[in-house]
Formats: C-alpha cells, sequence, structure tokens
C-alpha cells in the first residue's frame, strides 16, 4: 500500500527527499488546477504552482498533521494566489484567448462549442470576486467538501455556503444568464464574519 | 424578507436534509428572487463541473526538485548565502548557475518532461506497459535489466541543456535496449562519485556514465533508469551531473519514459 501524504511528511522531515518528490508527483494535477482557475491565465498558475511548492517545501517542517496534507497544501496554493493576485494588481488585463488550452473533445459533442463554453466560463470566473472564487473553485471545480473548504480557506462553514451560493449567482451572470450582467441584487453580499 | 442564504447553496447541490428542503421549498414558492437565483446557481454549477481538468505543462515543478536536491549537496557544504529567490529563476543564490541553467531549459521541456499527466500508478502506467511490451517474449523488463557498471565513455563534448535533453530522449526512446546493455565495469568509480553527489535509491539502474564537461566544468553524467519499485519496468530516466573533483551536484534532470 502506498504510503500516505502524512507519512511521506514525516519521512521528508526526517531527511528522505524523495518522499517530497513523490508528494509533488500526487498533488501537482490539483494544485496546478487550482491556480488556473483562481489566476485564469496559464502562465501565472504556472508560477502560483511552483510558489506554492516550493513554499510547502520550506515549511514542510511546521506541518503539524493536524490537518489532512491535501488541506494544508490548497492553503498553501490558494495564499500563492493571492499573492499573485496582488503582484499582479497593477499589471495587464487578462489576456485569456491566445493561452487557454483547448478542453478535451469528448463524443458527440462539438469540439469547438466545448472550447467556446469553456473558454466563456474561465473567463467568467476571474470576473467573480476572489474570495468568492476560491470558495467557487475548491467546491465546484475541486469537490471539496463544504467542511473542508471552511478549514483551507480559514472561515466558517456558514461563510462558505453563502460565498457558493453568492458566487455561483455571479459566474451565472457574468456568463450572461440572468436578466443583466452585473446588476447588484436586493441582497447584501455577506461579509467575511457571516456564518 | 429573509431569504435562507446558507441552505441555497445546499438546495443547489441537493444535499439538505428533508426539514431543510422543505424550508427552502416553501420559501421558494413566495420568492421569486430566491428561485432565480437557484437557476442561475444550477447553471454556474454545471458549467464548472463542466470545465476541464488541465494537465500539468511540462517543467513547473522543475525549479522545486531541483531546490529539493539542491539541498542535498548543500547538506555536506553548508550555504553561506541564506536561500533568496528570484521570481523568473526560481532558483536560491546558493543554487550553482551550471544547475539553474539546467532549470533554464524547464521552458523546452527537457525538466519537467516526467510532469506529464497520467503517468499512471507505479507499476501500470503506460511507460510500463509499453517497457514490458517491447521487452517481448514475456520477460520481465525491470529485473533482466540488472548489469554491472556501465563502460566509462569518456567523451570530449561539452554538454549544454540542449544536448542533456536529446541525451535524456535517447535513452528514453529505448528504455529495455539501454538498460540491457552490458557495461565492462570501468564506470564504477564515476557511478561512485554520481552516487555521493546524489539521491540515488535502489530503483535507480545506471545506464550510461559519460565524462565530459557541463558548461566548461569537468563531470561525470549518469544516466539511470528509475522504477517505481526495484524490478519494476522503468517509468522515468534521470539524469544526475556531479563535479568530477569532489562529487558534488551540479545538475539533476529526467524525463518520462513514454
Amino acid at each position: 500500500m502506498d504510503p500516505s501524504d502524512e507519512e511521506l511528511v514525516r519521512r521528508f522531515s526526517q531527511g528522505d527527499r524523495a518522499s517530497f518528490e513523490e508528494l509533488v508527483r500526487r498533488h501537482e494535477r490539483r494544485v496546478y488546477n487550482l491556480a488556473l482557475r483562481m489566476l485564469g491565465r496559464d502562465e501565472d498558475a504556472r508560477d502560483a504552482t511552483q510558489d506554492a511548492f516550493l513554499s510547502a517545501l520550506r515549511k514542510a517542517s511546521s506541518f503539524r498533521g493536524d490537518a489532512a496534507f491535501t488541506t494544508w497544501m490548497h492553503r498553501v496554493t490558494v495564499n500563492a494566489c493571492y499573492d499573485m493576485l496582488r503582484k499582479r494588481a497593477r499589471g495587464p488585463l487578462l489576456e485569456l484567448d491566445s493561452e487557454l488550452p483547448l478542453p478535451e473533445p469528448r463524443a458527440g459533442v462539438d469540439p469547438a462549442e466545448v472550447a467556446a463554453a469553456g473558454v466563456d466560463v474561465r473567463r467568467a470566473l476571474v470576473q467573480v470576486p476572489e474570495e468568492f472564487r476560491a470558495v467557487l473553485v475548491l467546491h465546484d471545480v475541486q469537490d471539496m467538501a463544504y467542511d473542508d473548504v471552511a478549514a483551507v480557506l480559514g472561515i466558517p462553514v456558514g461563510t462558505v455556503k453563502s460565498r457558493l451560493h453568492r458566487g455561483r449567482v455571479m459566474l451565472a451572470r457574468a456568463l450572461g444568464h440572468g436578466d443583466t450582467a452585473w446588476e447588484p441584487t436586493e441582497r447584501a453580499v455577506p461579509s467575511e464574519g457571516e456564518s | 424578507m429573509s431569504h435562507p442564504e446558507e441552505l441555497l447553496a445546499g438546495y443547489a447541490d441537493g444535499n439538505l436534509d428533508r426539514h431543510e428542503r422543505a424550508m427552502v421549498e416553501a420559501h421558494l414558492v413566495g420568492c421569486d428572487l430566491c428561485t432565480g437565483e437557484i437557476e442561475l446557481a444550477r447553471r454556474a454549477r454545471e458549467a464548472l463541473a463542466a470545465l476541464p481538468e488541465e494537465s500539468v505543462p511540462v517543467g513547473v515543478t522543475g525549479p522545486v526538485l531541483a531546490e529539493l536536491y539542491a539541498g542535498a549537496s548543500e547538506d555536506r557544504e553548508p550555504a553561506p548565502v541564506p536561500p533568496v529567490v528570484s521570481r523568473r529563476g526560481g532558483f536560491p543564490a546558493w543554487v550553482p548557475k551550471a544547475l539553474a541553467a539546467a532549470a533554464a531549459i524547464v521552458g523546452l521541456g527537457f525538466f519537467g518532461a516526467y510532469l506529464l499527466p497520467d503517468v499512471g500508478g507505479p507499476s501500470e502506467g503506460p511507460a510500463a506497459v509499453s517497457a514490458a511490451q517491447e521487452a517481448g517474449d514475456g520477460a520481465p523488463a525491470g529485473p533482466d535489466l540488472k548489469v554491472s557498471a556501465p563502460t566509462l565513455e569518456e567523451q570530449n563534448v561539452d554538454y549544454d541543456g540542449a544536448s542533456l535533453s536529446e541525451l535524456a530522449r535517447e535513452v528514453a526512446d529505448d528504455p529495455v535496449g539501454w538498460g540491457s546493455r552490458a557495461g565492462d565495469g570501468s564506470g564504477a568509480s564515476a557511478l561512485e562519485c554520481v552516487r555521493q553527489g546524489s539521491s540515488l535509491t535502489e530503483s535507480d539502474h545506471a545506464v550510461r556514465l559519460i565524462e565530459a564537461t557541463y558548461e566548461g566544468k569537468g563531470v561525470y553524467i549518469g544516466v539511470f533508469l528509475e522504477s517505481p519499485t526495484p524490478g519494476a519496468p522503468a517509468t522515468k530516466v534521470v539524469i544526475w551531473i556531479v563535479a568530477r573533483d569532489g562529487c558534488d551536484l551540479v545538475s539533476y534532470s529526467q524525463q518520462l519514459i513514454r
């Protein structure tokens, strides 16, 4: 049986470098996709992925095993994404089209349609404010449970649920569904402390 | 009107209990706003679920592994300079120039070639399958590859990123052929030097040992087939480059066997 992530961290902390390489191998795909959906741009996702793993490499000794490694790694990745967003705040606007790889074609579906829809979703997703986007990506793209999303982001579960709903509504509107794209509803956007 | 904000996500996800669901449904009867939002939320949910999982581009974690293994040689000779990472280079200042240069070829798809998606489980990846098939006659590709230390190849070649990439590809294209080549043992001392500077394991099988230069520095280049477990078919070509003088790690690279 393969050793658990936590066991690999333990071995790494005892000097076994190959264990960390195995952790990278296990998690790179999820980390990269999380970063890609958070940041929208492939180049930024690469940098954030690299930053996240470098950060994990240097902080591995601070991983206490009181949370699942996956949760910890997601938190490190989300933080790397937030850092990237802050750095990028004054940078150029997103240049999505030329860089987005086309999704793999599926049987019975026009690949061009799927690709166009995918690009739309990615473009719309980066318009959703980042604290809502993080919840959307972790829950709806990465299939994490509410509790795990809450643990990754360090917010109450209730806040996860309300941000999830609100984020979905924002995304759908950004996709052109609903009456108007960004008309605020009568409801205030939930704040950080709300649960 | 107050809205059951925290229950709407669960309603769209279909994971409310009966009592909660009844509450939301009772609310929806009289609330067009929430009814409309549930419809929007469902569309968003479907759109996100349909997003494909993208492959990790080659080379992304190459600098991470370089730092991971660069630390191996630092253990013996502590770095006087604290690690400072530069963004594009992605390397601490103390990482040897040659190593940084090797990783700079990441963009060419060498360093991180093993990062290609779905390399599969330890012994059932596509590479393992193809290696086993190529072995023919039902011969297991892994165990039969055991030979003594490879012949030391003395080459008057100054390697750089591109030529290393070529070297790795050559072996990755024919892992069984290279792995079954019998050596005359003359590479034994070079192999020992590579072992000192690297973190080889018993699953790494030496197939080539080259004495050459790397960006002007006298080095031993060890080319290894790496298996997930000892005896299993190789899934990666790993190259360790150590200085002939002192056996310190100069560079490290790998290539997935496809």
